[in-house]
């Protein structure tokens, strides 16, 4: 079985899938190869982990869903709301500011080493 | 359905998941792993390898159920904090119940006394419509609590704990007996409630309430129905959840 990426999902997840979905409606398979594909494989994970994420997403209103049904199938597509957007905003500069502080100390660390 | 889909739904049900987020789970993630299966089969893989690879793909499921029960507890406020859900609000029901019943009590009382009727200040009367109030007020608390502790679900252990509170609550504060003072009740009848004697005590230092009976003991008075009632209650709660996972079960 697939194990799980620990760093993965310490916020990153709701980082991740607000911005694939700020750029258009997707559903859960398509988000799943959206990330994969652009993040070149090096984010590790189950890909039935995001259900968690997007339903999570969905309550809190950053989120918005509408089902479909395809081949049989139940589909759920899911799109970003304004809240979710005000949210990705908030959520990326976090993420600039300790990505900086990371690239800070590991620099530091490289030019002292 | 596969037997990893079946096996997750099962550990979801056990887990007291809203049946709601099990269906819509389960659905997608049907979807997902059709999806995959069908770009593993482009890829030239039978259906049998293509399905395996496609579970493997979609992760561990107890980490998935992990993850489920986590997001359900942290949308609710009584999911967020567990340790106010099982142990504060029952507890606050068993204590703040009594002093609103006291308040309530004294107003009546006071009614008679402006009416004419001889009776003490403190010797209280009870209409049917204030048990109406009490065990209306006891029962929208219970099962509210009930359905807190059922959607939130940690284990029988901590179900039966925060069950217990309020079942004692109910079996111990039989509300009419716990205000009546020993000199107005039969002596040895055992109508004295738990809380007689520290009432007694107290309002004994205020205001004389007449001669104490001589076999003056604070005895129980215990109302079985309403330590039941969190126990049915939550039962029910249960039974009609499963109800409905089997008929989930069997539409499936």
């Amino acid at each position: 079985m697939k194990k799980t990426n620990p760093d993965y999902q310490n916020g990153v997840p709701e980082l991740v899938i607000l911005k694939i979905l700020s750029r258009s409606e997707m559903y859960g398979y398509e988000i799943a190869r959206v990330i994969i594909t652009q993040s070149a494989s090096h984010l590790s994970y189950g890909e039935g982990c995001i259900y968690p994420t997007l339903h999570s997403l969905q309550r809190k209103g950053h989120l918005s869903s509408r089902r479909e049904k395809v081949n049989g199938r139940e589909r759920y597509y899911y799109k970003i709301t304004a809240k979710g957007k005000k949210r990705l905003i908030a959520l990326s500069n976090e993420w600039e500011r300790i990505s900086q502080g990371v690239n800070l100390i590991l620099e530091n660390k490289l030019s002292h080493a | 359905m596969h037997k990893y889909f079946k096996e997750l739904r099962t550990l979801l049900i056990r887990n007291y998941v809203p049946l709601s987020t099990i269906r819509k789970t389960i659905a997608e993630l049907r979807d997902h792993a059709e999806e995959l299966i069908q770009s593993y089969k482009n890829e030239g893989h039978p259906r049998e390898i293509a399905e395996n690879l496609a579970i493997e793909k979609l992760g561990e499921k107890e980490i998935i159920v992990e993850r489920l029960i986590a997001e359900n507890r942290n949308s609710h406020f009584a999911g967020r904090h567990p340790i106010f859900n099982f142990l504060i609000l029952p507890f606050a029901l068993m204590t703040l119940i009594p002093p609103i019943i006291m308040v309530l009590s004294l107003f009546i009382s006071l009614g008679l006394i402006l009416s004419g009727k001889p009776i003490s200040p403190i010797v209280l009367g009870f209409t049917g419509i204030e048990y109406f109030c009490i065990y209306g007020l006891f029962l929208l608390i219970t099962i509210r609590v009930c359905f807190l502790i059922l959607n939130n679900f940690r284990g029988i252990r901590w179900v039966l704990y925060s069950i217990s509170i309020m079942a004692l609550n109910g079996l111990f504060f039989y509300w009419k007996t716990s205000l009546v003072l020993p000199s107005d009740t039969e002596s040895g009848s055992g109508q004295y409630g738990i809380f007689n004697y520290g009432y007694y005590l107290i309002i004994n230092k205020f205001y004389s309430i007449g001669p104490i009976p001589a076999d003056f003991s604070p005895n129980f008075s215990p109302n079985l129905y309403m330590g039941m009632t969190p126990f049915i209650i939550f039962i029910i709660f249960a039974l009609w959840y499963q109800l409905q996972a089997r008929k989930m079960l069997e539409t499936d």
